[in-house]
């Protein structure tokens, strides 16, 4: 089992912000692909209501840079302290250069400075903390900035069932910093590569360049429509996954972190459905009160989704002196937790 | 048979009527493909045995279900 262990790093800031352009489910599709019966399932299976979209020319790093405009200035950080940023999104900028190195430049970062992208959807929330925590532990950095951003939507089909009404474009950004006093952290990072076709944007690299074939849609057996130049996800085999996987992970996190069930105040997981979550929390054997919901509220906003439930969190008070269990998982395969404690972390929700 | 009835009631979040005889899809009205993950889930937890798609795709009675878990 990789297990990451830190002792001198806390998350001491988090941002999260939604695009301006918030949507009905029932406004997904102008066209009306799919009848009212089965978005009224989507909304009460699923548990969606509102979807965010980011503007057509607004990126990931559009998303992500007033965020880390704000968080930094709120926690009073000097520029020129900030010693590595990573940026984790599978919608970037462009292949090359890094959009960390982007990003870098346009914060006005010195180039005493890591700065590396990190390939990931939905799981780069807790792959950037066990990446960014390291630097931290083995001293090259003392404060590390992670932004977090996806604009799938864009090259996601508005015929396609399983994404369209599902996924919601964000950016957020979480703040660590080196700390003296102790402050145990346990990391468990996963990957099961076998499974990398399961959700996929197929022409969004080398393997498979776009032509006029790849752009011509296509339906499927269950009467999506989409191209190769789309997001496709095997929604059947990512819930089977999910749904072994992760409440495993809570409990080896927790073990390995030595904490007792009734030691752990909040579990924070990933939001890509409502009944997902739910059925992990049953599988989880743990109570319904710590884990915190905002599916309803936001859609599946990617790696942004434990961001914002932290921010959430905050806005009731509940984000101080607190114990957390972190999951985060879906497409490499990856599935990863973190189990830390937190205690006046600085906190920006926006509108971006 | 009346313990894996009780098994399969939890997957739907309501109070259902269930029988060895009663068709598991149609208990409610949006029966879902994620329902069916669930009831697959349960079977595996409690019964050690882990449903393929397609046996769990070939029951339709609670008592199919309940000779596929249990070997029958």
């Amino acid at each position: 089992m990789p297990v990451i262990r830190t002792n001198h790093v806390k998350i001491v800031g988090v941002g999260s912000g939604l695009p301006k352009n918030k949507m009905s489910i029932y406004d997904v599709d102008k066209d009306n692909y799919f009848p009212k019966e089965k978005i009224d399932k989507m909304h009460n299976n699923v548990g969606i209501n509102n979807l965010y979209e980011a503007d057509i020319n607004q990126t990931a790093a559009d998303l992500c840079y007033p965020v880390a405009e704000a968080l930094i200035e709120k926690l009073g950080w000097e520029k020129d302290s900030i010693d590595g940023l990573i940026f984790s999104t599978e919608t970037p900028d462009y292949t090359t250069p890094a959009t960390a190195c982007f990003l870098q430049g346009k914060l006005g970062l010195s180039t005493d400075c890591i700065a590396i992208d990190i390939t990931s959807g939905c799981p780069g929330s807790i792959n950037t903390i066990g990446v960014g925590s390291q630097f931290i532990e083995t001293g090259a950095c003392r404060r590390v900035l992670i932004l977090l951003g996806n604009t799938v939507r864009r090259t996601t089909s508005k015929q396609d069932y399983g994404l369209a009404y599902l996924i919601s474009d964000a950016g957020a950004a979480v703040a660590l910093e080196y700390t003296e006093e102790e402050n145990p952290t346990t990391i468990i990072m996963y990957a099961d590569g076998s499974q990398y076709e399961k959700l996929i944007l197929p022409t969004s690299g080398f393997r498979h360049p776009k032509t006029p074939e790849t752009a011509i849609v296509k339906e499927d057996e269950y009467g999506n429509r989409r191209s190769m130049d789309q997001y496709y996800m095997d929604g059947h085999s990512i819930f089977d996954f999910a749904a072994r996987a992760v409440p495993r992970i809570l409990k080896e996190v927790r073990k390995e972190h030595g904490w007792e069930e009734d030691d752990v105040d909040y579990y924070l997981l990933h939001q890509p459905n409502l009944y997902m979550v739910n059925l992990i929390i049953k599988r989880a054997k743990s109570s319904t009160d710590k884990f915190p919901i905002n599916i309803t509220k936001y859609g599946n906003t990617s790696n942004a989704s434990i961001s914002l439930l932290m921010n959430d969190l905050n806005d009731e008070n509940k984000l101080s002196n607190t114990n957390l269990v972190m999951s985060s998982f879906g497409g490499g395969l990856y599935w990863n937790a973190v189990a830390t404690h937190v205690d006046d972390v600085c906190c920006i929700k926006m509108t971006v | 048979m009346d313990n894996f009835i009780e098994l399969i009631k939890e997957v739907y979040d309501e109070d259902v009527e269930l029988t060895k005889d009663s068709r598991f899809r149609e208990v409610v009205e949006e029966f879902s493909s994620m329902m069916g993950f669930e009831i697959i889930l349960t079977i595996e937890d409690e019964y050690d045995k882990r449903l393929s798609v397609d046996e769990f795709l070939a029951c339709d009675t609670i008592e199919e279900l309940y000779n596929m878990a249990t070997g029958k």
